[in-house]
């Protein structure tokens, strides 16, 4: 009862995700009927995810044949979900095997998904004061990466400057003998000066 | 008359015995008076758990695009709307019950969510059901089945309108397996339903019928037994909730 109960939880946020990516949903259409399996091994968990027209439905129980499988541990399903650039073989402990028509099709909606977030907030608060709040969000995010890519430049500007400094390993070898051989004849002096 | 065909004519409403003819028109007028509020009790008796069961009936129900379904003492049409969506344009779901405002307000409730153009509604006794032999891929009937008269002569039924290697379904209130949730199960039922049912429904007797008629239904074990002897092969049965509710499988062969 609890995977169901999961697997309800999980099917209606998945659903409601893609309502705010009309283009996802309208490439998975191509994919009506298909099925999907995906296999955790870390923790021990499967489900069946079935595209349809309407959107996805997940089971936890199924007797006929599926058109792909993702099998791997938890941490690799969530390398998948936050890397889509690469593609899914490239996915080191994720074992993706199947129809490859069906893959190729998942990949490409997975890296072209692009969520429609501000109708989300749009939603929740009013069109105006949604719109309003997401572009103070884009501002904020837009200042934030600014900021950090400022900071990554100014960093690499002061090792630079920082390395030009530092003396290479053979100028202090050099320093050191000269450290070394000024010490010997200080201590040289000293001991004639003590006989005199 | 002796006293074994005596008992034969008789059945059981509740706790009460009853002829058969009158447990009909009993069970019917139940129906009619909490067919209004059948789904809000349905969400508040079970505490919204009944939509996961029947979540794992349509799991387990293996249906598909083009499939013949059938949902029996289909009410409000919760099983409906999802099998609907499953057998897609080419396939057909009927939504049968023998009462008629269940199967009015199930109707109505489809047809405000568009639900539409796969769907049938069939006012239809599961003990003899109006359809040639042979027709449908699968069967449900969810919390239907003790609310039969005659059990044995609706699994007969069922198994001859199913398509050879189709599958029935069963969901039903079962019994428990553990003595605490026994107690704690009867003292709700007998207790805090009939209470609900007065709030919610203004009707106590009905919700009062639903305890007892659970009780009175076939335990796990002879459920199975029953489907077996109507003609049932490969039949399993899952417990959910503790055994509050059980979901049984039968395949014709």
């Amino acid at each position: 009862m609890m995977k169901t109960a999961f697997l309800a939880f999980l099917e209606t946020r998945i659903n409601q995700l893609l309502k705010l990516d009309p283009v996802t949903a309208e490439a998975l259409k191509f994919l009506d009927g298909s099925v999907i399996h995906f296999v955790c091994l870390q923790p021990d968990f499967d489900c069946y995810v079935f595209l349809d027209s309407l959107g996805v439905r997940c089971a936890g129980w199924h007797e006929g044949s599926v058109d792909a499988t993702l099998q791997g541990p938890l941490s690799r399903f969530i390398a998948l979900a936050a890397d889509r650039t690469s593609s899914w073989g490239a996915i080191k402990g994720l074992d993706v095997s199947g129809d490859q028509a069906v893959l190729a099709s998942l990949e490409s909606v997975h890296q072209k998904m692009e969520l429609d977030w501000e109708g989300l907030i749009c939603e929740q608060v009013g069109p105006v004061a949604g719109h309003s709040l997401a572009e103070g969000l884009r501002l904020i995010g837009s200042t934030l990466s600014g900021s950090g890519q400022t900071l990554s430049s100014h960093a690499a500007i002061y090792l630079e400057d920082a390395l030009k400094v530092v003396p290479c390993e053979p100028e202090v070898n050099a320093f050191n003998r000269e450290v070394d051989s000024l010490s010997k004849a200080v201590d040289r002096l000293s001991q004639r000066l003590s006989k005199s | 008359m002796t006293d074994k065909v005596r008992d034969q004519d008789k059945t059981h409403f509740g706790y009460k015995d009853v002829k058969p003819d009158e447990k009909e028109k009993m069970v019917a007028g139940v129906f009619h008076s909490v067919a209004d509020s059948y789904d809000v009790m349905n969400d508040l008796m079970s505490m919204g758990v009944h939509r996961l069961w029947k979540r794992f009936t349509i799991e387990l129900s293996a249906v598909r695009k083009g499939h013949q379904v059938l949902d029996i003492a289909g009410g409000t049409g919760d099983l409906t709307k999802q099998f609907s969506r499953l057998v897609g344009d080419t396939g057909r779901v009927v939504l049968a019950d023998i009462n008629e405002s269940m199967l009015r307000v199930g109707r109505d409730r489809l047809i405000d969510q568009g639900i539409v153009g796969n769907v049938e509604y069939v006012q239809a006794n599961a003990e003899c059901l109006p359809f040639p032999e042979n027709t449908f891929d699968c069967i449900t009937i969810a919390f239907g089945l003790r609310n039969v008269t005659d059990k044995a002569e609706a699994l007969r039924s069922m198994c001859r309108v199913l398509k050879p290697g189709g599958r029935l379904l069963v969901l039903e209130f079962s019994k428990t397996n553990n003595p605490l949730l026994t107690k704690v199960y009867d003292t709700y039922s007998f207790s805090l339903l009939p209470a609900m049912g007065k709030l919610v429904a203004g009707d106590s007797e009905s919700y009062r019928y639903l305890a007892e008629s659970i009780r009175k239904h076939p335990d796990q074990k002879t459920l199975e037994a029953m489907m077996k002897e109507a003609g049932f092969v490969n039949t399993t049965y899952h417990n959910m909730t503790g055994g509050i509710v059980a979901l049984h499988k039968g395949i014709k062969p």
